[in-house]
């Protein structure tokens, strides 16, 4: 059984007289430990359905499993506990605490979970031991981006949704980032879903899924995923 | 401004309705308070205008220590500029109403008054105006409340008020009312001062002019053309002319007061100045006789005395020779006791003595006569014998012898033989010898020679016998004769000595006799002394008692006749100095305290919108900081399109001016016709005038609104011109957010690893955003301050009378007494020493004084009182010092002053003041004592001599009661008031309950300092929470998608609000403490002092009261952050 089943999800959004269908009927399946990335131009509803895989958002219809989770039936309350415990969510522009230094970060995260992983062991897993107590200005963008994905990874999730990581990156760094996230699904079996406008990093995906005006109009699996390193754009 | 900015601007204002709102709610509430309550001061002062004007209000009441006639009412009226004079009469009387006597002002009303435009318009309230004499109009605010008196109701006149008869100034004592009035000249509780009575006019009532007795006017009430015209009596203009009349009718006071003295006052003086002299003369004379009298009466008993002392001498000299008579007769009879007896005992021994010898010689005498008489007489006999024998036997021997012839010779020897003896045989023989020698020679001779011889020798043996014999019976006989003698010596001595003795005792008997007697005759002068010394007496009293009435009756006639001429002349002294008294609308309390209202109101006014506009400074500050770094990519692309730095700042320009604008007037709309009538309906429970009509001032109004909007659009360039000057592209990129930085509370790990991170970002945000914490603080400060200023305010005045009737004046009734028509107190004090229903009681003065410092003078409401025994004077008037409560003493030679009045005259302890009355002497200020009501000045009795060189004058008995009921009340007014020495009884319950309705009052005061407490503290936290809020919603919607729940999410947030809060709170505790004071010290009144302590549950009031607002604003901000959209997080940062 696959980890994640999406089955004819719609979300309409009414605008006025207008109503715009960002997802239009969409099936696909991820199974789990994969790397599935989603793919797609501006306004293809890609992030409509990460938001709505992560709990953020409710489809207008259909049914999305997670897991033995309904969560289009969840109520607001289970909702929050499904994020709170099965979703770690990596975002575009990091969203770390300003207020909070990197350790401080994590275990924002770590302190409302039930088996959290060691903040250290996070930080060293990202490789930034050393920068622990280091405010989110003092970091730079990649770092930010690491300590993200540390405060994501140390919930301990099912499933690490990633918006764009390498949106606000530089080239290099981006694949750091990506190298990083590979390295994790591969050596920790997490099931990452990471969503992209970039076509040029699909080979190193387990699962490519292309969407285009709110509809899939590709899910493969990749049967020779490729390592970071040997991707080029 | 382009259409595209406009639009864009009104699109603005759309999308942050909150944020718009809230800085059109502050600046609303700042201009809406500072115009509502800066109207209040206008508008009160043009009501008044308006009332003086329609109650057509006196500008001037003139009072004439003499009256004035016809003709001086003409002379004010001529003067210039002058519009309408109206003589009229007043006088105080008492009126009794039940529990007590109250002194009431009754005034003159003509008949024609409806007809006639009068001076001080009366306001018929109900009934109508006096048509005959015996009618009366009562005041109809307030008739005295304890006997509210109804149309038709009789009100009697006490005969007598103090010294003064009623029937002196009115002609009747028992009036009808017909109707019930307002009078202009009071306007408040207070219906001022009058020497009569207790002092306090309670209130006033209205006769006809011809109920009066004085046929001239008392006063006279004048009105200014210039005033009639509607000048403000509040313009400096007015006062200009005020001065100027004042002037102009002293000048004519002068001129007139001349006239009444040469018409009235000096025939009188001159009449009286004869009486005076005849009465001196009368009393000179009567005194003469007097003295005389007393003068022979003193001499009478001089000699009285004189003779009384020198019989008494003489009783007393008798007395003790008697005592010496009989002293000396007791010794004498002693001593002729002690003779006699040693006389009889000398004489028996004596006479023992005798008859010893008498025997003893008896015996020698016997034995001489028998034995040696007889043996010596047989002796001499025989020798005379031999001598004989010799001789004749001689001589015969010769005859015989001789020759016988010798006849001759022979017859002459026988011759010689027969006259021969015995004696003469010598010498015969001798003659014989001789004769024979003739014859015979010598032959015989040696016979005759024998013869001779032996005869001689028997001669001598013969002479030796006899002579032994006769020596013997010499010496029997002198023993004889010396015991005869010696007997006879005894019978004349004891006779002489029984004569002496018989004579001492005739003596004696003679002196008991006399002794007896003078004693007797001591007893008779004594009875007669003693009758002669009580007639004299008798005599004497009856002199003196004659001579005592004679001169009571004198006196009493002298005293009477001094007084008549002593009051005529005080009457005449009174009219000879005779003054006009000019008085102005600033004379009468109730004007001027009511511009002190409107005045204090504007002071208020002037603190409280200051407040509010800093508040509303800081709120559009970081509202418009907040907008404008949201709207940076807006300025930065406006920026890049080529619009200059003012339009771009123009647009947020015009939204802060509208909505600083919308504000001024959504705040105008609320304040100008909600404020002055809430203040105003607060002061009109204490002023009788119509609803306020709310004048706007537009001054304040245009001052109001130009300030809101000058901050508001400083504020707007000043955070605007911050952003435009940086680059278009560095505007395009989001700011750089601040670095998060640690703070002082992390180097102590011992607290801080003890910290939830909620916490910890709470810390560390309360110190990155400054700005917002100062004006959250100083918002949520000015909210606690407001309350605690409110319920300060409260617990300031509600003190007053807790402490001043329960604490300082403890006395629970006030008897008004001048004492008995003697001035006697003490059969007061006995009835009250034996009424079980009284506690404690004393003697006590208390009257209306004019005080003066150096700096200052105070004379309405201020009191001296004099306590009869300082001493133990604190179980009815307790002196402390307010906040240690030391108890404080009135001592000789200084002054305690209430705390209140020392600070109007500015003296400290140690400082002099000056009571009016001493001639300006000085007295220490001895210290300084607690007190709210009113202005007093405590000074012992002895001070009071000192100053006033009179004795203290008592006029009143404070009392202190067990249990004071109604029932007691009422039972104690009745009893004493029937008493000829009481005048009065005043209740402090009834005292009490006048402050608790003029307190009631500030209640409103207090809640609307409450309310607008609430509303700026909504505003200001609303505002913050809504900025905070906005400014987090990225963080929020983050932690949100990490799983946070709900609460979790809140206590993220809040507990920031929660600790400034706390913060704000605290501070505005303390800030409210000293706003509390500011406004307590503006508000007061001269006679009253707020209290100055603050209760502990105003502080937790105004806690609770500040948390309240905060929760509910925070409990309306949770639903906004249940709303924060999650795919916020997703969005870039701005």
């Amino acid at each position: 059984m696959s980890l994640v089943e999406f089955e004819n999800v719609r979300k309409e959004y009414i605008m006025g007289e207008v109503t715009i269908n960002a997802v239009d009927g969409i099936d696909f399946n991820i199974e789990e430990g994969e790397f599935a990335v989603v793919v797609g131009t501006s306004g293809a509803g890609k992030t409509t359905v990460l938001n709505i895989l992560g709990g953020m958002d409710s489809a207008t219809s259909g049914t999305i499993r997670v897991g033995d989770k309904n969560i289009t039936s969840l109520s607001d309350k289970e909702l929050i506990n499904y994020r709170r415990y099965d979703i770690g969510f990596v975002f575009q522009f990091y969203n770390l605490i300003p207020n909070l230094t990197a350790k401080e970060n994590i275990e924002l995260a770590t302190q409302i979970c039930e088996n959290p992983m060691d903040t250290e062991k996070a930080l060293s897993a990202v490789g930034l031991s050393e920068r622990a107590n280091n405010f989110p200005a003092q970091l730079s963008g990649g770092e930010q981006q690491r300590v993200s994905i540390a405060r994501a990874l140390a919930k301990r999730p099912k499933l690490l949704l990633c918006d764009e990581p390498t949106g606000a990156l530089d080239y290099n760094t981006g694949r750091s980032i990506l190298k990083l996230l590979q390295d994790t699904c591969r050596e920790e079996k997490m099931t990452v879903v990471l969503i992209t406008h970039n076509s040029a990093i699909t080979p190193m995906a387990d699962r490519i899924i292309r969407m285009k005006s709110g509809k899939v109009i590709e899910n493969r699996v990749n049967e020779n995923p490729k390592n970071v390193e040997e991707i080029e754009w | 401004m382009s259409k595209a900015l406009l639009k864009n601007t009104l699109r603005e204002i759309k999308n942050t309705k909150a944020r718009f709102i809230s800085i059109m709610m502050i600046i609303a509430l700042g201009v809406g308070f500072f115009v509502g309550v800066k109207c209040t001061n206008p508008s009160m002062v043009n009501m008044a205008e308006n009332y003086y004007s329609e109650s057509n209000l006196m500008d001037f009441r003139l009072v004439s220590s003499v009256g004035f006639d016809k003709d001086d009412v003409e002379a004010v009226k001529n003067l210039d500029g002058v519009s309408d004079v109206m003589p009229s009469y007043y006088a105080d009387v008492s009126i009794n109403t039940g529990a007590s006597s109250s002194v009431v002002r009754l005034m003159g009303v003509p008949y024609d008054y409806k007809d006639s435009e009068t001076i001080n318009k009366l306001v018929l309230i109900s009934g109508r105006f006096p048509e005959r004499e015996g009618e009366i109009l009562l005041e109809g605010n307030t008739t005295p409340s304890n006997s509210p008196k109804e149309l038709g109701e009789k009100i009697v006149i006490e005969e007598k008020i103090g010294d003064t008869y009623a029937k002196d100034s009115i002609k009747r004592l028992e009036f009808t009312v017909v109707g019930f009035v307002q009078s202009p000249m009071y306007i408040s509780f207070g219906r001022g001062t009058t020497n009569v009575g207790n002092g306090k006019i309670a209130s006033y009532a209205f006769i006809p002019n011809e109920d009066f007795v004085s046929e001239r006017y008392t006063e006279v009430y004048v009105r200014l053309q210039k005033s009639k015209d509607s000048l403000s009596p509040f313009s400096d203009e007015y006062k200009d002319l005020k001065k100027e009349f004042e002037e102009k009718i002293e000048d004519i006071s002068d001129k007139r007061l001349d006239v009444f003295v040469e018409e009235n006052i000096n025939s009188a003086q001159r009449e009286l100045d004869e009486n005076k002299e005849k009465f001196e003369s009368e009393k000179e004379k009567a005194q003469k006789e007097l003295d005389d009298a007393k003068e022979e009466l003193e001499n009478g008993e001089n000699e009285y005395n004189t003779q009384i002392a020198d019989a008494q001498k003489l009783i007393q000299d008798g007395e003790e020779k008697i005592r010496q008579g009989e002293i000396e007769y007791q010794n004498g009879k002693e001593q002729y006791e002690n003779a006699r007896a040693e006389f009889e005992k000398e004489f028996a021994a004596y006479k023992e003595k005798l008859d010893s010898n008498r025997k003893a010689f008896e015996e020698a005498k016997a034995k001489f006569e028998n034995e040696q008489k007889p043996a010596l007489l047989a002796g001499i006999e025989e020798l005379e014998n031999g001598i004989y024998s010799l001789g004749f036997g001689t001589l015969q021997g010769i005859e015989y012898s001789i020759p016988d012839g010798f006849e001759e010779v022979k017859e002459y020897i026988r011759q010689k033989e027969s006259e021969i003896s015995v004696e003469n045989s010598l010498s015969i023989l001798l003659d014989v010898k001789d004769f024979l020698h003739t014859d015979f020679g010598d032959t015989f001779d040696a016979t005759i020679d024998d013869s001779a011889t032996k005869i001689s020798e028997l001669n001598i043996s013969l002479g030796e016998l006899k002579e032994t014999l006769s020596s013997a019976q010499t010496e029997l006989d002198n023993n004889e004769q010396a015991l005869i003698s010696a007997e006879q010596e005894y019978e004349t001595q004891k006779a002489e000595y029984t004569a002496t003795l018989e004579a001492s005792k005739e003596q004696l008997e003679q002196a008991e006799i006399e002794l007896e007697s003078g004693k007797s005759e001591l007893e008779n002068s004594k009875a007669e002394f003693e009758k002669a010394k009580s007639e004299g007496k008798e005599k004497l009293d009856s002199g003196r008692k004659e001579y005592e009435e004679a001169k009571a009756d004198a006196d009493k006639e002298f005293e009477k006749a001094e007084k008549e001429l002593n009051d005529a002349q005080k009457k005449l002294d009174d009219f000879s100095s005779p003054k006009w008294y000019i008085f102005n609308r600033d004379d009468n309390p109730s004007y001027s305290s009511f511009i002190d209202d409107a005045n204090r109101v504007d002071a208020v006014a002037t603190v409280f919108p200051l407040f509010f506009l800093l508040v509303a400074m800081l709120v559009t500050l970081t509202t418009m900081t907040r907008l404008i770094e949201e709207k940076r990519t807006e300025i930065g692309t406006f920026k890049a399109l080529g619009y200059s730095n003012a339009r771009i700042v123009g647009k947020f320009l015009t939204y802060s001016t509208f909505a600083a604008v919308f504000g001024s007037v959504f705040g105008c709309l609320l304040g100008i016709p909600i404020l002055p009538k809430v203040i105003y309906n607060a002061y009109k429970m204490m002023y009788y005038m119509q609803d306020i009509r709310i004048k706007i001032s537009w001054p304040v109004l245009i001052i109001g609104v130009v300030c809101a909007i000058v901050c508001c659009t400083f504020v707007t360039a000043f955070v605007c011109f911050k952003s435009l000057r940086e680059k278009p592209s560095e505007l395009m990129r989001p700011k750089v957010p601040k670095i998060g930085k640690r703070i002082i509370l992390e180097k102590i790990p011992f607290i801080w690893n003890r910290l939830s991170f909620t916490s910890k970002v709470t810390q560390r945000n309360l110190f990155r955003y400054k700005s917002r914490f100062f004006m959250t603080a100083i918002g949520i400060a000015g909210c606690t301050a407001l309350i605690v200023a409110g319920f300060g305010i409260k617990d300031a005045i509600t003190d007053i009378v807790d402490i001043q009737f329960g604490e300082i004046n403890k006395y629970d009734i006030m008897i008004v007494s001048e004492g008995d028509e003697k001035g006697d107190f003490s059969p007061l004090m006995s009835t009250l020493d034996k009424d079980d229903r009284i506690k404690d009681k004393m003697l006590y003065m208390q009257k209306n004084i004019t005080v003066s410092s150096e700096k200052a003078k105070m004379t309405d409401d201020v009191f001296l009182c004099v306590p009869d025994d300082e001493k133990n004077m604190d179980e009815l008037v307790s002196l402390r010092e307010r906040e240690i409560h030391k108890k404080l003493y009135v001592e000789d030679g200084c002054a305690i002053v209430s705390e209140k009045l020392a600070k109007i005259l500015s003296v400290k302890v140690g400082d002099s003041i000056t009571l009016d009355g001493t001639n300006d002497k000085k007295i220490t200020v001895g210290g300084i004592c607690e007190n709210y009501i009113y202005g007093y000045i405590y000074i012992t009795k002895n001070t009071y001599k000192d100053l006033f060189e009179k004795d203290v004058e008592y006029n009143m008995v404070l009392v202190n009661v067990h249990n004071l009921t109604q029932d007691d009340e009422n039972n104690i007014g009745f009893d004493y008031l029937q008493r000829d020495d009481v005048k009065a009884l005043s209740f402090m319950s009834t005292g009490v309950k006048d402050f608790q309705d003029m307190i009631q009052s500030m209640n409103l005061i207090v809640l609307v300092l409450i309310v607008c407490a609430g509303a700026l503290a909504i505003v200001v936290l609303y505002n913050l929470t809504n900025i905070n809020l906005a400014e987090r919603s990225r963080e929020i919607a983050t932690i949100k998608v990490l799983g946070f729940n709900h609460r979790e999410t809140a206590s993220f947030v809040y507990r920031e609000n929660i600790i400034l809060t706390v913060i704000g709170t605290l501070l505005g505790l303390v800030l409210g403490v000293w706003l509390s004071r500011f406004i307590v010290v503006t508000v007061e009144i001269d006679k009253v002092m707020f209290g100055r302590t603050m209760h502990f549950m105003s502080f937790v009031y105004a806690t609770i009261g500040t948390f309240l607002f905060s929760a509910f604003v925070n409990f309306i901000m949770y639903f906004r952050m249940k709303k924060i959209d999650m795919v916020e997080s997703l969005k870039s940062v701005e």
